[in-house]
């Protein structure tokens, strides 16, 4: 795989954190295998606790550089996988259209966000596997759209195999993030203050992770 | 007699089995105990019946009885007195035991034949005794699992499908009766965790019937270690709530299955850690099976590496060749990195160790070693980004989660860096930006790919001077021998040898090269291997030199010292003086090259 660019400022205007998450099997990794290498395979991958990768893009002008976790969807991992939400600026919440139990567990994980998240964290919905026929939909596309906006947030229907809205669902949430950002942006030494607010994130993110170690497989 | 480490009365997980002697509807009782018997494919009634039984608890004596007949008394059950007096119990058991001959003949891959195997003198004789034993002959499934003409490891290593094949099959399908090796893993209250074929959820039955029997035997204060049935093997481990059985007629020693189990459940570990047993301490009925989501392609890889990867057997591990100058350089790094909080960091290229090392007095066991790559290569999450995960390493402390930073370099090569802080990612990840920045400038990655590519030592390398001094005295004089090209091969009939290094905990393998060039040949091999390692180390005997045995397929020896262990297998026509002679040379020719074969410095003591 190419090596990931060093980690220097010039190399970007904003560093915007994103997570995926959602029940196994839905196509997490394979948004992000498309969004980052634009590949697509059909074997099963199941990740293994958290993957990670980078991708930079461009948005009016600005050099976004998102760092993306991808999270394994299974029950063993919820100790490590949660312990990364809270240096997340967006989640992606995936559910699989031919699954309907994938889509009844976004409540689910939505309560996990409202548990680790960070109270300001950008939400987008998505519904993955759009490309597979009607007659193994289990989601129809206005049950979607209703759970989002129910939530309050942006809704898309994806497919990582035919390449169908990954871009856009990845802009758009960073999108959000950047404004958001910007908009909180009004003080001098704006990325000094980013910097220690990563810091206490992170110490955040350890007590969180040390206190759910003891809770493993409760 | 071995103490039982966990009690389970059957009365509170199995209601079924409350009761030995059922009073009430006995016939309904006797026809559920006969569907359950038959999938046990335990036959031979007269042999329980009549209390005949040889105890083989204590391992050893790997004699295994081909001939399936109906009224022997060959075989034996382990602790078969309870085991015995338990199903005797039963009502109608004569008549039941008894019906279970036509499924055992319909379940067995060959006729029975009218000879007896045996190995005379297999205990560590030195003299020219022979024996004889069958290749393993494939079953259908294993045909096509196998890449039958391969002739390189990583062929047949290519050869292993990802994930669980079969999952239609069920104990009462007979294509999975024909299984010739069956792995499960249950817990103590019977509920299915792992099946090898087949749905765990349609063997509920069956593992239940597995569970009953465990048991049973642990309620008299006891514990069953193997059950033998014609032709089968059927072996029991216990790790607290955890039961682990294998049902085998692969014609594997006792002491080589039971390792297998141990590894099963070192995987199991390696994912979820020991504390999984807690689970089951608050509740009986905790059902395991979504904790191991997504691991089928990992215990399915490291059954398959039980034909291919010697390291399972000889539990040492093996290095891919590369100059000691290289090697020396990336261990420096590793070293530099452990220095700087990590406790383990590792460069492997598939199954092999390219360099390793562990913070200060940390040591990495081989069985470790092996489960750690095993999970990473039949991983491919792995290859596609970076990952960080929770891995156990059940050796080093089985209670406790390290986390792993893996990353792969190309197709074959990654590093593996393990630390015990969860919140380590990013330090890993410029640890490892600085690792591959000296891979790429002392070029050690290429260098990895032409070796992975080349192979390694070959039995044609090994020297044919007749003159070459040996390390050891050699009585007899070189004078004109046999023609020097028996069959194909190395020198005088060499056609494959092991050399494992006690001290360094490592092995070579040679490659493999015309005659043995099929996966099943090799993996014939393997198991011959198999049965010289466990005579080898019988304990309570021994320790033993020196081992030769001929027959129709091989000669064999295997030369055991304080400092290592050679396995040879030779053209079964080859002479025995000119086999000890060639031993002689290989052993020299593995000290010449030991510094780009072995990694040394890596052992418990370094610093």
């Amino acid at each position: 795989m190419a090596v990931a660019p060093a980690r220097a400022r010039s190399d970007y205007d904003y560093l915007i954190k994103l997570l995926l998450i959602g029940d196994s099997g839905v196509g997490k990794s394979c948004l992000l295998l498309r969004f980052s290498d634009d590949t697509f395979t059909t074997s099963f991958i199941t990740t293994i606790g958290i993957d990670f990768k980078i991708r930079t893009v461009e948005l009016d002008g600005k050099r976004i550089k998102l760092q993306i976790w991808d999270t394994a969807g299974q029950e063993r991992f919820r100790t490590i996988t949660t312990a990364y939400y809270r240096g997340a600026m967006g989640i992606l919440l995936v559910y699989d259209v031919t699954d309907e139990s994938s889509f009844n567990n976004i409540r689910n994980w939505m309560k996990n966000i409202e548990q680790h998240a960070s109270d300001s964290v950008n939400k987008i919905l998505v519904g993955n596997k759009a490309d597979m026929d009607e007659s193994k939909r289990a989601v129809p596309t206005s049950k979607g759209q209703a759970l989002a906006d129910e939530y309050g947030i942006k809704f898309f229907e994806t497919s990582a195999k035919t390449n169908q809205n990954v871009e856009q669902v990845f802009l758009s949430i960073a999108k959000d993030i950047k404004q958001r950002l910007t908009e909180s942006d009004t003080k001098a030494e704006p990325q000094g203050i980013k910097i220690t607010k990563q810091d206490a994130n992170k110490a955040s993110s350890s007590s969180t992770n040390e206190k759910s170690a003891c809770c493993s497989y409760v | 007699m071995a103490t039982s480490d966990s009690r389970s009365s059957p009365s509170s997980s199995d209601t079924e089995f409350a009761d030995p002697n059922p009073s009430s509807d006995p016939e309904t009782n006797s026809e559920r105990v006969q569907s359950q018997l038959e999938s046990m494919n335990l036959s031979q009634p007269s042999e329980v019946s009549d209390g005949s039984h040889t105890e083989f608890s204590g391992g050893g004596d790997d004699n295994d009885d081909e001939v399936a007949s109906a009224n022997g008394n060959e075989g034996g059950v382990s602790n078969g007195g309870l085991l015995r007096e338990g199903v005797a119990g039963t009502s109608g058991g004569e008549v039941l035991l008894r019906a279970e001959n036509p499924v055992e003949m319909e379940a067995g891959e060959e006729p029975p034949s009218p000879t007896s195997s045996g190995y005379d003198g297999e205990r560590g004789s030195s003299g020219g005794a022979t024996s004889t034993y069958k290749a393993d002959d494939g079953s259908e499934d294993e045909i096509r699992e196998a890449n039958v003409d391969g002739d390189t490891a990583s062929q047949h290593e290519a050869a292993w499908l990802p994930g669980k094949r079969h999952v239609d099959e069920d104990d009462a399908s007979t294509s999975w009766r024909k299984r010739k090796k069956h792995f499960f893993i249950l817990s103590n209250s019977g509920k299915p965790i792992y099946s090898r074929y087949g749905d765990e959820h349609k063997l509920a039955g069956f593992s239940a019937t597995l569970q009953a029997i465990i048991s049973f035997v642990e309620n008299g204060g006891d514990r069953v270690n193997l059950v033998k049935a014609g032709n089968h093997q059927v072996v029991f481990l216990v790790k607290g709530p955890i039961y682990l059985v294998c049902i085998s007629c692969t014609d594997e020693t006792y002491e080589y299955l039971r390792g297998q189990l141990d590894l099963l459940y070192g995987q199991m570990i390696l994912i979820l850690t020991k504390s999984i047993d807690r689970c089951f301490e608050k509740n009986a009925k905790f059902d395991m099976t979504p904790l191991l989501g997504g691991t089928d392609a990992v215990f399915s890889s490291l059954v398959h590496s039980f034909s291919w990867n010697p390291a399972t057997f000889l539990h040492a591990y093996t290095c891919l060749p590369l100059p000691y100058a290289l090697r020396q350089a990336t261990g420096t790094i590793l070293q530099e990195v452990c220095a700087s909080g990590v406790l383990f960091s590792l460069l492997m290229c598939r199954h092999k160790v390219v360099s390793l090392a562990g913070a200060q007095k940390a040591s990495l066991h081989p069985d470790d070693l092996l489960l750690l790559s095993n999970f990473v290569m039949s991983s491919e999450s792995f290859r596609t980004s970076e990952s960080f995960s929770p891995i156990c390493l059940p050796r080093y402390n089985a209670q406790a989660f390290l986390h792993a930073y893996v990353h792969f370099f190309d197709d074959d090569t990654y590093v593996i860096l393990l630390t015990t802080r969860s919140d380590a990612f990013h330090h890993l990840k410029d640890c490892r930006v600085r690792l591959e920045a000296v891979l790429l400038k002392s070029n050690i990655l290429s260098v990895v790919q032409r070796s992975i590519a080349e192979g390694g030592m070959r039995v044609e390398d090994v020297p044919i001077d007749r003159r070459r001094r040996s390390s050891t005295t050699n009585q007899e004089q070189d004078s004109p021998g046999p023609d020097i090209s028996v069959g194909t091969g190395g020198p005088f009939g060499l056609w494959h040898f092991m050399y494992r290094s006690i001290y360094l905990d490592q092995y070579i393998s040679s490659e493999f090269s015309p005659p043995v060039t099929s996966h099943r040949q090799q993996k014939s091999l393997y198991r011959a291997y198999q049965k010289l390692y466990a005579s080898m180390h019988v304990k309570g005997l021994g320790p033993h030199k020196t081992q030769y045995r001929r027959d129709e397929n091989y000669t064999l020896l295997c030369w055991v010292t304080p400092d290592f262990e050679l396995y040879a297998a030779f053209d079964p026509l080859a002479d025995k003086a000119m086999a000890i002679k060639i031993c002689n040379q290989v052993c020299q020719r593995v000290k010449d090259v030991e510094n780009e074969v072995f990694l040394q410095g890596a052992s418990p003591f370094s610093w």
